[in-house]
């Protein structure tokens, strides 16, 4: 008996106007949404991919250990296609140095800023409003419509238990939902795969089937809220305009003043003032000490025979020198060991003043989630994020990623002795350095403190400048001033695997399947003393 | 399939009768007066106006909390950035003022409660120096909470095009079909009264149950952001007074929808099935449909090809320069020869910056278009046209974005032109403009530095903007009006 009930709702559905629309829907906005979302993800993996090649050929060409400042970049989440998440939102690169702690990614492509007021669209938003609508408006009438027309009694007089009517009717209704929902998935992955050309891992499979479960459980509950809704009203029209009202407020109303309320009402502007104002302050003071150490020794601060010809800055207090003393060279040397030890150490504190920041906006964030935890809707877009690796947490694990890296990085670096060398801040060969005065016939020793200007003035010379010009080339092109970088520590960070996903979303995978247990029991104890007309 | 209302109070016909059985003559208005106050009753009493008014209000109040929150966080974070601003010019010399990045402020919008337009996404600071050395940055001050999802401002055209609309279904969907289910519609149509008379009693009493829950909640939306510290002006509250005239209109458009459903539908659960349809395809489908259009058919350029495009000029200038630029020597020796070098290399630095500058510009135009053309076609929705009229009379939107960029570009030259007067006092300058190190130094008074100010569109450009959208809207308005009227007239009355 069960499955002829099965059979007769799914056909009396399959039927139904309002089935037609719903399904029409899901197919047009999860084909348009699939093909927009695989361009974009084309166009960001052509980025990442582009940024790493550019950046190792960067590498290769790194002379000094402080120019020495990997870039990872975060790849795009394949599965960002079906659930946007914050993939595209956050930023996607970090520069891994000794003088900041990671906390946030900057670049990556992020559309455009102005389109924000139109409402974007995926699989997961699908799902959650046009199918989560849709089964509610299928089962609104399930019982209060077959009470009134008195098809309810005929049923029981065949002899047909209320459990297996329940059952047969929620079975149904799951099973008509799942015609819109494989069509609109099987769409969207074939589009992935026309636009993409790349095949899904077997793990990436795991997280698909984990979404589809996800999909299937808010399903679920939203048949038997609506299985609910009409074992609890009158009529099929009042049952309808309550369902059409649960659904606004649990979708639309719930979810959009609980992030209204978390990112207007948590205050973040004073933290992060008194946040960036300590960071300046910290930052000034590594300055002073800095200035203060470099004036310590005069063969530093003054002008001499000893001092080098060249100096280049990058940022992140990378720097290069050449043609300096090793006299010069072995006082920079302390000096440059002193600027790491302090700028690591200032580093850390400057991370805590940040940390203080983020844990404003995490704040605001448990906020949120507390507020929207009664809304299906934000436990599937929460559970679907962390399955297709685009939630928050898998950007925090991205940034935790480098944070690992630059200890790993600071490691290596420390085991190459890398801040007590020259290397440090030259490419210049430790034996035979050519000062600048060589280049007139002078050792550096032999330069007058008060005529170092004019001397060096005379480097411009055109036949000095020439030899000068020689010089400079040819170390440009000495390709053992190149760093040697086989063995630098790799970077390594891959999304969190199905598991861990699931992991992830346990609480609010419980939440949904008790909200389910919830419903499904209050709709039992509802249908067993139902009077059927 | 007979359907009694139950949610609805029984019709008291005897009541009902009474104006058009007790004498001769009775006025039009007099059959359309009782129709509405019998409608009025009966949608008063019910619980969908009680969950309609309820919602309409309580999210009007949070837009206003939320919106007067986000207005002191703005105005804090830009109060902190223009004190910053004045400490870099104190003691400042023009040599030194040419490398400040002179912030163009856009204040916080007062009227985000009403019209947020999304202002809160978009850039609120454009910083631009003299020196074209230096890139100028647009950014925004007050960023919110990068951790929690993307969602649309909560705020007045949010309850208009999403709240409103759905409440004018839930309140209007059995209008006609439910009455005509009852056998209510045939015997009112007994009486000797005309159709357009039911239909406009009808459609008054709907309106009203939308128009004054909305205005009531406008009201008290305007009083609490007032209360919690928004400083509205004249011209905030005239173009406060035109949106929730605007929504007022929304208000009897989504009734007239609900009403023309209502008639040509055969019963009242599939007259709400369609509007609810109807809604979905109207609020999210049409305008998320339309963002993906315009994405794919006014594709912008990427950050990556913005990156090569500006090496591309740097090529340019080389090339151009062969060599001649970026030569700038000790200030004694490049005076022998009257700053020859530098005046090349600033040329080439100018020029390269002009370039520059222009592919940023073409990059935020082809943003702005993309924008525009989803927001064109995002219109086909009459929620999205609501939108965009709105905008237009407030001044919000792309609209106050685009203004402000024009005017922080404006805002370039004028300072320019006053520190070129500056330094041209100067005789000692070299007067290499505007390049540190390569122009006066003598002191500047800050005051003697021009502010940036934004003017806000007035209420008479914002109407003068919107009158082709709303002889649009009207013109919808008007052709669902006859439909309605039409539908109705020719609808059995069961």
């Amino acid at each position: 008996m069960f499955a002829a009930i099965l059979r007769k709702e799914l056909l009396n559905h399959l039927a139904s106007f309002r089935f037609w629309v719903g399904a029409l829907l899901t197919i047009v906005l999860a084909a348009s949404s699939t093909l927009i979302a695989a361009r974009d993800y084309s166009l960001r993996l052509n980025s990442y991919q582009e940024r790493v090649a550019d950046h190792a050929k960067e590498l290769q060409a790194v002379s000094v250990y402080s120019s020495l400042q990997p870039l990872v970049v975060r790849a795009p989440a394949p599965l960002s296609v079906l659930d946007q998440g914050f993939d595209s939102r956050q930023g996607t690169e970090v520069v891994i140095h000794l003088f900041s702690i990671p906390v946030e990614a900057t670049g990556g492509h992020r559309g455009n800023e102005l389109l924000t007021s139109l409402p974007t669209v995926d699989l997961t938003t699908i799902v959650s409003v046009v199918l989560g609508l849709l089964a509610l408006l299928l089962t609104h009438d399930t019982f209060n419509g077959e009470r009134e027309d008195g098809m309810l009694r005929a049923l029981f007089a065949a002899g047909v238990t209320r459990r297996t009517v329940l059952a047969g009717k929620f079975a149904g209704g799951l099973l008509t939902l799942g015609f819109p929902l494989a069509l609109g998935l099987l769409v969207s992955l074939a589009l992935f795969r026309l636009e993409v050309r790349v095949a899904f891992s077997p793990d990436q499979w795991l997280r698909i089937a984990g979404l589809v479960g996800t999909y299937v459980a808010y399903l679920s509950l939203m048949l038997l809220a609506g299985l609910l809704v009409s074992l609890l009203t009158g009529s099929t029209s009042r049952a309808l305009a309550v369902s059409v009202l649960v659904w606004f407020v649990l979708t639309i109303v719930i979810p959009g003043s609980a992030w209204a309320v978390a990112s207007d009402l948590v205050r973040t502007e004073e933290v992060k003032r008194s946040a960036q104002r300590e960071v300046e302050e910290l930052t000034a003071e590594l300055e002073r000490t800095a200035a203060r150490e470099l004036r310590r020794d005069p063969l530093r601060s003054t002008f001499s025979g000893h001092t080098a010809m060249s100096f280049a800055s990058g940022p992140h207090r990378a720097v290069r020198y050449r043609n300096g003393s090793p006299a010069y060279y072995d006082s920079l040397a302390k000096y440059y060991r002193f600027e790491v030890e302090s700028g690591i150490r200032q580093a850390a504190r400057i991370f805590e003043a940040q940390q203080r920041y983020e844990d404003r906006l995490r704040s605001g964030e448990r906020l949120g989630a507390r507020l929207a935890a009664i809304s299906p809707a934000f436990l599937l877009d929460h559970l679907s994020e962390s399955f297709s690796g685009t939630s928050i947490d898998e950007y925090d694990r991205f940034l935790e990623a480098c944070r690992r890296y630059r200890l790993a990085l600071r490691d290596d670096l420390e085991r190459k002795g890398a801040f007590q060398t020259w290397r440090w801040f030259t490419d210049d060969p430790p034996e035979g350095s050519l000062p600048w005065p060589r280049y007139l016939g002078l050792a550096p020793e032999e330069v007058d403190p008060a005529g170092v200007r004019p001397l060096f003035s005379r480097l411009s010379e055109p036949g000095i400048q020439a030899r000068i010009r020689r010089d400079r080339e040819a170390a440009e092109t000495d390709p053992s001033r190149r760093l040697r970088l086989d063995d630098l520590p790799r970077f390594s960070y891959q999304r969190a695997n199905f598991l861990a996903a699931l992991r992830r979303g346990a609480p609010e995978a419980g939440a949904l399947l008790t909200l389910n247990a919830l419903v499904a029991a209050a709709a039992w104890v509802r249908f067993r003393r139902y009077d059927i007309g | 399939m007979a359907e009694p209302m139950r949610d609805l109070p029984e019709t008291d016909s005897a009541e009902l009768a009474v104006p058009w059985t007790g004498g001769d003559g009775i006025s039009s208005r007099g059959v359309v007066t009782t129709v509405l106050r019998h409608e009025i009753r009966l949608l008063v009493g019910s619980f969908r106006f009680r969950a309609s008014a309820f919602l309409l209000i309580a999210l009007m109040a949070l837009a206003a909390v939320t919106a007067a929150a986000r207005y002191r966080g703005e105005t804090l974070a830009q109060a902190e950035a223009v004190d910053e601003y004045r400490r870099r010019l104190a003691g400042t010399t023009i040599d030194h003022v040419v490398e400040t990045l002179h912030p163009a402020i856009r204040p916080p919008w007062a009227l985000a409660l009403v019209a947020d337009g999304g202002q809160t996404a978009t850039p609120d600071v454009h910083g631009q120096a003299l020196s074209a050395l230096i890139a100028p940055e647009l950014r925004r001050l007050h960023s919110g909470n990068h951790r929690l999802p993307a969602s649309e401002p909560l705020d007045w055209l949010f309850v208009i095009r999403v709240v409103l609309s759905l409440c004018a279904f839930l309140l209007g969907y059995n209008a006609m079909c439910g009455e005509r289910q009852t056998g209510a519609l045939k015997l009112l149509l007994s009486y000797p009264i005309s159709r357009w008379q039911v239909f406009t009693g009808k459609l008054l009493a709907l309106w009203s149950c939308l128009a004054a829950p909305f205005v009531a909640g406008a009201v008290f939306s305007l009083l609490i952001a007032a209360g919690l510290g928004i400083p509205f002006q004249l011209q905030d509250l005239v173009k406060a007074g035109l949106v929730v005239l605007l929504g007022v209109w929304a208000a009897a458009f989504f009734a007239l929808v609900a009403l023309l459903v209502s008639s040509l539908a055969r019963d009242s659960a599939t007259s709400l099935i369609i509007l609810v349809w109807l809604w979905v395809t109207a609020v999210i489908v049409v305008p998320a449909v339309s963002g993906l259009l315009a994405y794919r058919f006014h594709p912008i350029p990427t950050e990556g090809e913005i990156g090569r495009e500006m090496k591309a000029i740097d090529q340019r200038i080389a090339q151009e320069y062969a060599g001649r630029e970026g030569r700038w020597r000790q200030p004694e020796w490049a005076a022998t020869d009257d700053f020859a070098w530098e005046r090349i290399s600033a040329a080439a630095e100018n020029r390269r910056f002009r370039l520059k500058e222009e592919v940023r510009r073409r990059w935020m135009q082809l943003k702005v278009a993309q924008a525009r053309l989803a927001r064109d076609l995002a219109s086909l929705s009459p929620t999205s046209l609501i939108q965009d009229l709105a905008e237009r009379l407030t001044g919000s939107g792309l609209w106050r974005h685009e203004s402000f960029l024009e005017q922080a570009r404006a805002f370039r030259p004028v300072l320019a032109e006053r520190l070129r007067a500056l330094d041209a006092r100067d005789p000692a300058s070299p007067h290499v403009l505007f390049f540190s190190g390569w122009l006066s130094q003598r002191p500047v008074d800050p005051e003697e530095i021009p502010r940036f100010t934004f003017r806000e569109r007035s209420v008479r450009q914002g109407l003068a903007t919107a009158r082709p959208v709303l002889w649009l809207f009207a013109l919808e308005t008007l052709a669902l009006a006859a439909a309605s009227l039409f539908f109705f007239s020719r609808s059995d009355a069961g």
